[in-house]
């Protein structure tokens, strides 16, 4: 019984996936420019196949076997998303409130020390 | 009824496993510490090419899905593992084998084939956060292959102890592990860096 179910879940899994990544590859393949619809889209395609992957793939759940792999990963998420989120933003407001552009900053460099 | 159902489920509940999935976590902030770095420095190309011009994206898919169905065909030699047929798991431990290891001619290649034609990790902010990302991955899965090929010997040998069960185990979420980093190395190194994000 439990067997069964394990395999249909494997195959459940890697059909999904595999339909997933095709329309991802789609969707990104008939567009050459920046389109921030296109990007959330893709995004969003990738978060779904992860957590299908998670499921299926390795079988975690909310049962109580599961309870201490589940708040690690959840532990886990939350590490990723202050890690990379927090880069992302902390880099972007350094780059964007930087006072010279990169020519202005280049002859700085140049004057002070003779790059 | 099978004795190694119970093994495998026994495995599960021991802290070695939680152990090793604690590992894969911290594994999981690496390479997030990775993509970090490489959504920052993807834009500083330096004069050097940027993802858009470089990546080939057939080329991407199909290293995708190779990895995809090498996480697969693991899971079926965990199943076969179950349900206590030896020999399956060596077939699907080989085949698991031989589409990691192809995967992996397909990685070096793109690499070789990249610094060739003088774009390594040298030239830009982009390309260095790019070799480190996909490398780090790259290695990962070199290490996967060799455990891969040492278990089988070990299956060979020995059969399906408790041992190997458990090597067996860990390798298998180890290596679906893998392919969970690899969707997000297609959808943002390959697919979004086409579409020039």
């Amino acid at each position: 019984m439990k067997k069964d179910n394990r395999l249909t879940n494997y195959a459940i899994g890697y059909a999904t996936c595999i339909l997933l990544t095709l329309i991802a590859y789609l969707i990104a393949s008939l567009n050459y420019y920046r389109n921030w619809a296109i990007i959330a889209t893709i995004a969003t395609l990738a978060l779904i196949q992860f957590v299908i992957q998670i499921v299926f793939f390795l079988h975690l759940s909310k049962e109580k076997k599961d309870r201490w792999r589940l708040y690690v990963f959840i532990s886990m998420i939350l590490v990723v998303l202050i890690l990379v989120i927090g880069s992302i933003w902390i880099m972007n407001n350094l780059d964007s409130n930087m006072m010279l552009d990169q020519k202005q900053s280049n002859l700085y460099l140049k004057s002070q020390d003779g790059l | 009824m099978d004795k190694t159902i119970d093994l495998v489920e026994n495995t599960e509940k021991t802290k070695t496993y939680i152990g090793f999935w604690i590992y894969i976590m911290t594994d999981c902030v690496l390479f997030a510490s990775l993509f970090a770095v490489y959504a920052v420095l993807h834009h500083n190309t330096n004069g050097g090419p940027s993802g858009q011009s470089l990546f080939s994206m057939p080329y991407a898919l199909a290293e995708t899905l190779i990895l995809l169905t090498s996480s697969f065909t693991s899971g079926l030699s965990m199943i076969a593992a179950r349900n206590n047929h030896k020999n399956k798991v060596i077939f699907w431990l080989a085949i698991t084998f031989l589409l990691g290891a192809s995967f992996l001619y397909l990685e070096l290649h793109e690499f070789n084939h990249l610094v060739q034609i003088g774009d390594s990790w040298r030239v830009s902010g982009f390309l260095s956060s790019y070799f480190t990302l996909v490398g780090t991955h790259g290695l990962h899965i070199t290490v996967g292959l060799l455990w891969m090929a040492i278990i089988s010997l070990v299956v060979i040998k020995r059969g399906l102890t408790k041992g190997t069960i458990k090597g067996l185990t860990l390798l298998n979420i180890f290596w679906h592990f893998l392919d969970v980093i690899w969707i997000f190395i297609f959808s943002v190194v390959y697919l979004m860096g086409h579409i020039g994000l």
